[in-house]
């Protein structure tokens, strides 16, 4: 019992970091751009998608990873450029019928070209290994997922903090207009900000893949649970978004294996508690 | 960061004592049309999608209510009608098949949800209560999912015939037509009512000026819950009438892309105004028809319909028409 | 009995304490200012009696009754009205719709009301508008007016709830010398049972308009007394101009 629910804290994690990785790129493009993108699910399934087809081609996983996330990216640049950056002045609700207009559409084409049958991504290779801690197996892969998480948790605090680039885009979300002024491109910012955040969501997808499995409806599902995370977590703080996400990954994932039945409604029930609790003693605008 | 507040402000509907037959001339004629119907002995499709169309506009103009007059915008108001729907289809099957309990119990059983469920729901707003709602609407679909004893569960619920009276009624689709008729002009001339009133002008300031509101004596919190809970009676309304048109119900009426689907309606057709809801809903189901037989690419189509109203027009198709016809006769006020 | 009463007045968020320890006692009929430099706390103590934010200290009374940490639609119920430092108007309505819904309160008992005479409200809108000098332009859209208009219609909105206590936050910020003048003329005809408040940065307004004067400094009271008094306050004026003594 005890290495059943060691192995399930195991997947949990592994589940939890995709989803951090997922509301950091989410975060990243509201908090600096101001833009409520709900097609951040979507370059999910795509970099799966690709990186799968890549390695399912290639037999190799690193390039598959690479592929995955790049198309992500690019992906993400093109929308940016084409159709996002006009929206940056419009209200919260005319960015989120665009995005989610363009969800829609990613879906339906990601259908078209992929086909509608749930596609596994199998690991093989060094990374099916499963290591042992005392006398439990845990699978190698998704430690490393767990621990990479960890490590981009680590890595993103360090540059936000830290470097010359985090401090342009901590200065940005405090006052677009006077870093403009001050001579930097911002509109070249946001497009790589926007382009990084596709790209991190693209490669927790060829990632994840193994994990989670690819098909139809997984990009709004995990927009879904992505965004149950952030307002969890909050929008402001790097370490919130963490331990949100490790909360809802274990109450998903232990709740699959107790009460399969309850899941969804929990997790819902949780972020309304989560809302509600906020929201005491402050007014309805205040709350963010 | 904008608000939506902004771009709906300009729709008021003016305030002042209802005159039916006033500024409505093209409302009349719809209206006279749509009862003209069963008389020309249109085709059952037809018949059976106007009355679709009906019900679904009866749900959307409740949507505006809360979204375009009051400026909430909510992802879950699909649930109120699947729990009317519900409720009807429970009443009929259990308690009593008389077509005015089921009504009234399932108003009842909506409102009394709606409470609770807005009352929470309005201590947020902006993303969070679009968050919110939907959460809650996703809570009624895993309950209707699964308490099996109670809603039949993913196999949903087939509906024992109406009775007023103990006579049978709503058999015939012409009959159908002739209630959802009736109930949709009703629900049309009571919501522009509303708007109208000293309600509905306070719930447009508190769209245009949440903090002005409060700081002027209004209980902000109080008026938000009142609309909240009007919508939804609105919308068990509809669930009803649905029940009564297709005689099941089961729970992918409370689905989120209910929900998202009566937004596009609103939104579409223009928010803020009586008849954009009615265009949208008329709009979305015309073309969901089409795409079912036509094409798998249902999300596509919604997802280009989204991007194009929003790019193109964000006051939909009744802010389009607006603009032409300013054009044409010349501007209203700034807004055009 | 007085009409505002802080004892202890305090906030403090997190780390940062914007409030001390603020008493005072405002009198019916006073024209009362809150002065201060930039910093020193006055909006967030409008902000605390205008309900917009709670106290985490210190208590506040106003007409007598106990008010502390009530909501702003509470506290207009007993007698307070305020405008706001950044106009809150209806941008998308005209200068009717505005005055309608701040009259209208007064009107709409109920949580609602089907229907509505609006002769009743029309009469005060008419009133208010025409003590504001706004008659002309009631039916434009507010965001058609000048800035110093919509000022204008910001105090108006305030005045039609017949307030006891209006609560004024830098009414001629940004406001040209004639604008200034137009706003100066309505404050100073304004009937001695409102009681007024308000927060200037224009010491031409502050001194013709005002009995007694509270200046506030880093979140704490420095001086209060009677403008001659503040005037000649050695405090004040080195906190104004700096630490010179000449």
């Amino acid at each position: 019992m005890v290495s059943f629910i060691l192995i399930q804290l195991l997947n949990a994690m592994a589940y939890s970091m995709l989803l951090f990785v997922l509301a950091l790129g989410l975060s990243l493009t509201f908090g600096l751009l101001r833009f409520v993108n709900l097609a951040h699910g979507s370059f999910f399934l795509v970099g799966g998608y690709v990186g799968a087809s890549v390695i399912l081609a290639t037999h190799s996983f690193v390039l598959g990873v690479l592929t995955g996330a790049a198309a992500g990216g690019l992906i993400g640049i093109a929308l940016e450029l084409a159709v996002l950056r006009h929206f940056y002045r419009r209200s919260e609700l005319d960015q989120v019928i665009l995005s989610f207009g363009c969800a829609l559409v990613f879906g339906d084409l990601a259908k078209i070209l992929w086909g509608k049958d749930v596609r596994t991504l199998p690991v093989s290779g060094m990374l099916a290994e499963s290591v042992s801690i005392g006398d439990i197996q845990f699978p190698l892969y998704r430690l490393l997922i767990a621990l990479a998480g960890i490590g981009l948790l680590i890595l993103v605090w360090m540059v936000v903090e830290r470097t010359r680039i985090g401090s342009l885009v901590r200065a940005s979300v405090d006052d677009r207009t006077m870093v403009g002024g001050l001579g930097f491109d911002v509109r070249l910012l946001y497009t790589g900000v926007f382009g990084f955040g596709a790209l991190l969501a693209a490669l927790a997808g060829v990632i994840g893949a193994p994990v989670t499995g690819l098909y139809p409806g997984l990009d709004l599902e995990i927009l879904i649970t992505t965004l149950v995370v952030i307002v969890v977590g909050g929008l402001g703080s790097l370490f919130r978004a963490f331990w949100a996400a490790i909360l809802i990954g274990v109450c998903e994932t232990f709740g699959k294996t107790f009460l399969p039945q309850m899941v969804s409604f929990l997790t819902f029930a949780l972020m309304a508690a989560v809302l509600v609790w906020r929201s005491i003693g402050r007014f309805e605008e205040e709350i963010e | 960061m904008s608000t939506i507040e902004h771009r709906l402000g300009s729709h008021v509907i003016p305030p002042g004592r209802l005159r039916i037959m006033s500024q409505n001339l093209p409302t009349l004629l719809g209206f006279s049309v749509l009862a003209a119907v069963p008389i020309l002995s249109v085709n059952a499709f037809t018949q059976s999608l106007l009355i679709e169309i009906m019900i679904s506009a009866i749900l959307a103009m409740s949507l505006n209510l809360l979204l375009g007059q009051t400026g909430l915008v909510s992802l879950g108001h699909a649930a109120f009608f699947a729990i009317g729907a519900y409720a009807a289809a429970i009443c009929a099957n259990s308690f009593s098949s008389d077509v005015i309990v089921a009504l009234a119990g399932a108003v009842l059983i909506g409102v009394l949800l709606a409470i609770p469920i807005g009352w929470l729901s309005i201590r947020v707003s902006g993303f969070y209560f679009l968050m919110i709602t939907f959460a809650f609407a996703q809570m009624v679909y895993v309950a209707a999912f699964r308490w099996s004893w109670l809603t039949g569960g993913s196999d949903g619920l087939t509906v024992q015939p109406f009775t007023l009276l103990g006579v049978p009624i709503l058999q015939a689709r012409s009959e159908v037509y002739a209630y959802v008729l009736l109930a949709f002009a009703l629900s049309f001339v009571a919501l522009q009512r509303l708007c109208a009133s000293s309600f509905g002008q306070v719930l447009a300031g508190i769209r245009e000026n949440t903090k002005r509101m409060r700081a002027l004596g209004y209980n902000v919190r109080a008026y938000k819950l009142a609309a909240f809970v009007i919508a939804a009676a609105f919308s068990a309304f509809s669930g009803v009438l649905y029940v009564a048109f297709s005689s099941f119900v089961s729970p992918e009426n409370a689905y989120w892309t209910q929900s998202a689907a009566v937004l596009v309606m609103v939104l579409i057709g223009g928010a803020g105004t009586m008849i954009g809801p009615v265009i949208g809903a008329a709009l979305i189901l015309i073309l969901q028809h089409w795409s079912s037989s036509h094409t798998e690419h249902w999300n596509t189509i919604l997802g280009l319909l989204f991007i194009t109203v929003i790019w193109v027009s964000p006051d939909g198709i009744v802010g389009v028409g607006r603009r032409i016809r300013n054009r044409i006769w010349g501007g209203e006020d700034a807004r055009a | 009995m007085p009409v505002l009463e802080l004892s202890g007045v305090g906030k403090a968020f997190g780390g940062f304490t914007a409030l001390k320890n603020v008493s005072m006692v405002v009198k019916p009929g006073e024209r009362r200012a809150v002065l201060g430099p930039n910093g020193a706390g006055k909006s967030t103590l409008f902000n605390i009696v205008g309900g917009q934010a709670k106290p985490t200290s210190g208590r506040l009374k106003l007409f007598d009754k106990d008010v502390t940490g009530h909501t702003p639609h509470a506290l207009w119920a007993n007698g307070l009205s305020r405008t706001f430092q950044r106009n809150q108007l209806f941008q998308g309505l005209t200068v009717r719709q505005n005055a309608r819904l701040a009259a209208m309160r007064r009107h709409v008992g109920a949580v609602f009301r089907l229907g509505t005479s609006w002769d009743a409200v029309d009469e005060e809108v008419a009133a208010v508008l025409s003590r504001v000098r706004l008659s002309g332009q009631i039916d434009r859209p507010t965001s058609a007016l000048a800035y110093g208009e919509q000022r204008q219609l910001e105090v108006a909105l305030a005045l039609m709830g017949r307030p006891r206590l209006l609560l004024l936050d830098e009414p001629t910020a940004g406001m040209s010398p004639a604008e200034t003048d137009a706003v100066m003329r309505i404050l100073s005809e304004l009937p001695t049972d409102i009681t007024i408040m308000l927060v200037e940065h224009d010491m031409d307004v502050v001194f013709a308009l005002c009995d007694r004067i509270t200046v506030l400094h880093l979140g704490e009271v420095l001086a209060e007394g009677s403008p001659a008094e503040i005037a000649s306050d050695a405090n004040v004026r080195r906190v104004y101009m700096g630490t010179t003594e000449h």
